[in-house]
């Protein structure tokens, strides 16, 4: 793993940030609380030295300088506990009694370094203070070792809670820096493996963060982006297979032509054949450019309001004398008043049409192909039901493939591209397309999403109003 | 008739123009959207063939121009196979007629005809008669020799069309777009059908045939000649 790369990461900039903020935010508490601390302290020894002194002064109001050395020799006894500075001097500064010989400088730091004289003689720092009386000069002070090591102590502890607090920040952003880039190594690795072709190359993604769901996104992009390759490629093939058949009729019937051109016969028969040909390609060319371009296009601006009824009645009327002379019956079974559904009327029609005309081929004669409208307060639907062969149900889900056909003698018209259009201009109006058994023979379902500002318009004609099949 | 074509394939430009010239048309062609226009605005064009896709300027655009500068010359649009959109937009755009490429010359020939008489003859018709055989368009009831036949809808809008058009031949793809608003080929026989029970009904009845098949390309409603 490349540290630079780990150091240069999101995280981790993050987390030195915040690092250094609590570095400033402790040195600027640390310096304010230290200030605090050693006031706090000051103030103490201070109370303590002037409650000594008010009571030498005491002592001193009563009985002079000779009562005042007396009790100072006493308390300066080798029982004493607390080791303090006690000294008094005469005005020229002589020791009088005590356990310091000379009168300390006393400036404006009462923070003195000295040595005692006494039994503890111990040398250290003191908290100094001196009062000069009418014929001498009283020196008391208190020991500051203890209050240094608890200043001392306290600045201890806050620089190690700092240095573990900002070591601890810097390691977590260095892990979790790590972890980004981890990720983000899979997924750069990934892309470049689909970008070299190997398109079933996915990113492992284990935990839930924000690049874990980048990474489902990715892979769920990959996922849609291989199948389109996929089907773009079967369909190529697909096209290339279907074409060359009416292509090479086509050359076959204008060689016959001008054969027949120059035996002196006549050549339009051969003509038409090609013309022929020629027709039915161009129809395929149409059918797969118009599924391109329905399935590229996207949004609803050319969408209006469309009735499925009045649409199905007249489609009925159009294919019902077809069906008759195929022996057959086709009838719209009475239903709603109106089906209003969001969409563009000339692609519903050509929908309807081709699910019409598919039933008409494929069913034997005699057989009956009834059309059904729903309209339902949250979807409305059309039905499409024939009584002929049906589709097996393994078959179902790739009629809507492009070119694929049940028959693959290929004997039946149709271009296999009929069901593919549908399935184009039912996505395109966000409809679900649903092929069932209809025992015998297939229903083709079609719900479209209701609209919501339809429903309390629509009114349903419960005897079937004016809609009549006209099988 | 004077007609524009506007079509920068060499080898479709030069079919066309031998086809309508055959048919006692005077064909000016140019190979740019930009020529196209000045010739509409400069010149006096009875009727112009546009194609969709051209140098300089595309057919849409030429014919939005021409629109725009009150230029009321009928438009035949052409365009690709497969872009129903485009029929769509040439036709908001102001264009009297479209027509897929590729298409039979018959097909073009029916509908420059078709459109050149159009314009004189739509407005304010209420009855269309041929011989004997009368459509009230307001009543909508047709009668022949003063029977009255029996009509249903589609059978109704096919005679209309077929009527207002007597003389001149309709094709198959007309019918589709007028009568069925398909701009697609069913792939049966919905034209055959429908015509030969109108056929039923106007014609075997009678001696005098009024609905003739033109052979590979439509149909004509004339009476006996």
């Amino acid at each position: 793993m490349d540290r630079a790369n780990i150091l240069s990461g999101a995280a981790f900039r993050t987390a030195t940030h915040a690092a250094l903020a609590v570095v400033a935010a402790f040195s600027l508490t640390g310096f304010v609380s230290f200030s605090y601390l050693r006031a706090t302290l000051d103030a103490t020894l201070a109370q303590q030295v002037r409650t000594d002194e008010i009571m030498l002064h005491d002592i001193y109001d009563a009985g002079g300088k000779t009562d005042l050395v007396q009790a100072i020799s006493e308390i300066n006894n080798p029982l004493s506990q607390t080791p303090r500075v006690i000294g008094v001097f005469d005005t020229d500064g002589i020791k009088l009694a005590g356990n310091i010989d000379n009168l300390p400088p006393l400036g404006t730091s009462r923070r003195i370094e000295l040595t005692t004289t006494d039994h503890h003689a111990k040398s250290s720092s003191y908290y100094l203070n001196s009062t000069r009386f009418a014929d001498v000069t009283l020196v008391l002070g208190q020991d500051l070792a203890l209050t240094d090591m608890a200043e001392k102590s306290f600045l201890w502890v806050l620089l190690g809670a700092g240095v573990v607090l900002t070591v601890a920040i810097l390691a977590i952003g260095y892990t979790a820096s790590r972890s980004s880039l981890v990720k983000l190594t899979r997924l750069e690795r990934t892309l470049d493996l689909v970008s070299q072709g190997q398109t079933d190359a996915r990113v492992p993604v284990k935990g839930m963060d924000q690049i874990d769901r980048i990474a489902d996104r990715v892979n769920a992009h990959l996922e849609r982006l291989s199948s389109l390759m996929l089907s773009t490629r079967t369909t190529a093939a697909a096209i290339a297979h279907d074409l060359r058949t009416p292509l090479s009729r086509a050359f076959l019937s204008l060689q016959e032509a001008q054969s027949r051109l120059e035996k002196g016969q006549d050549p339009r028969a051969a003509i038409e054949a090609a013309d022929g040909e020629l027709t039915g390609l161009g129809r395929i060319f149409d059918a797969i450019l118009r599924i391109a371009r329905i399935g590229a296009e996207t949004g609803r601006h050319d969408f209006s309001d469309v009735d499925l009824v009045p649409i199905l009645a007249d489609l009925t009327e159009t294919f019902a004398p077809i069906a008759e002379e195929n022996g057959q019956s086709l009838t719209l079974i009475p239903g709603p008043a109106a089906a209003p559904i969001s969409g563009d009327s000339r692609m519903l029609r050509q929908m309807l049409v081709n699910l019409i005309q598919n039933a008409l081929t494929h069913c034997p004669k005699g057989a009956a192909v009834t059309l059904a409208v729903k309209a339902e307060a949250t979807a409305t639907s059309v039905e499409v039901a024939d009584a002929g062969h049906g589709i097996p149900e393994a078959e179902r889900a790739r009629v809507f493939d492009p070119f694929f056909r049940l028959d693959r003698n290929r004997t039946t018209p149709g271009s296999g591209l009929g069901l593919a259009l549908v399935k184009a201009i039912a996505d395109r109006h966000g409809a679900t397309v649903n092929l069932s058994d209809n025992q015998p023979g297939l229903k083709v379902a079609i719900r479209f999403p209701g609209i919501a500002r339809f429903v309390q318009k629509v009114s349903f004609a419960s005897d079937g109003g004016k809609v009549k099949g006209l099988g | 008739m004077k007609i524009l074509l506007a079509e920068d394939d060499d080898r479709v430009a030069d079919f066309i123009v031998n086809g309508l010239s055959e048919n006692g048309h005077s064909v000016e062609r140019v190979a740019d959207g930009r020529d196209a226009l000045s010739y509409c605005l400069y010149n006096s064009a009875d009727l112009a063939i546009l194609d969709r896709m051209m140098p300089g300027m595309d057919g849409l655009s030429v014919l939005k121009a021409l629109r725009a500068a009150t230029n009321d010359v009928p438009v035949i649009f052409l365009t690709a196979l497969g872009d129903v959109d485009e029929r769509v937009e040439g036709l908001c755009a102001g264009a009297d007629d479209y027509l897929a490429k590729p298409f039979h010359f018959s097909e073009l020939q029916a509908r420059v005809t078709a459109l050149t008489r159009r314009r004189k003859e739509m407005a304010d018709i209420t009855v269309l008669e041929v011989h004997d055989l009368r459509l009230d368009l307001l009543a909508r009831t047709a009668t022949r020799k003063g029977q009255p036949i029996d009509l249903q809808s589609k059978e109704f809008a096919l005679l209309d069309v077929l009527m207002r058009n007597a003389g001149r031949v309709v094709t198959r793809t007309m019918l589709l777009e007028q009568v069925w608003d398909f701009n697609f080929e069913p792939g049966t026989t919905v034209v055959e059908t429908h015509v030969s029970r109108l056929r039923a009904k106007i014609d075997r009845p009678f001696d005098v045939p009024l609905l003739h098949t033109i052979r590979n390309t439509g149909y004509m409603m004339h009476g006996p000649r």
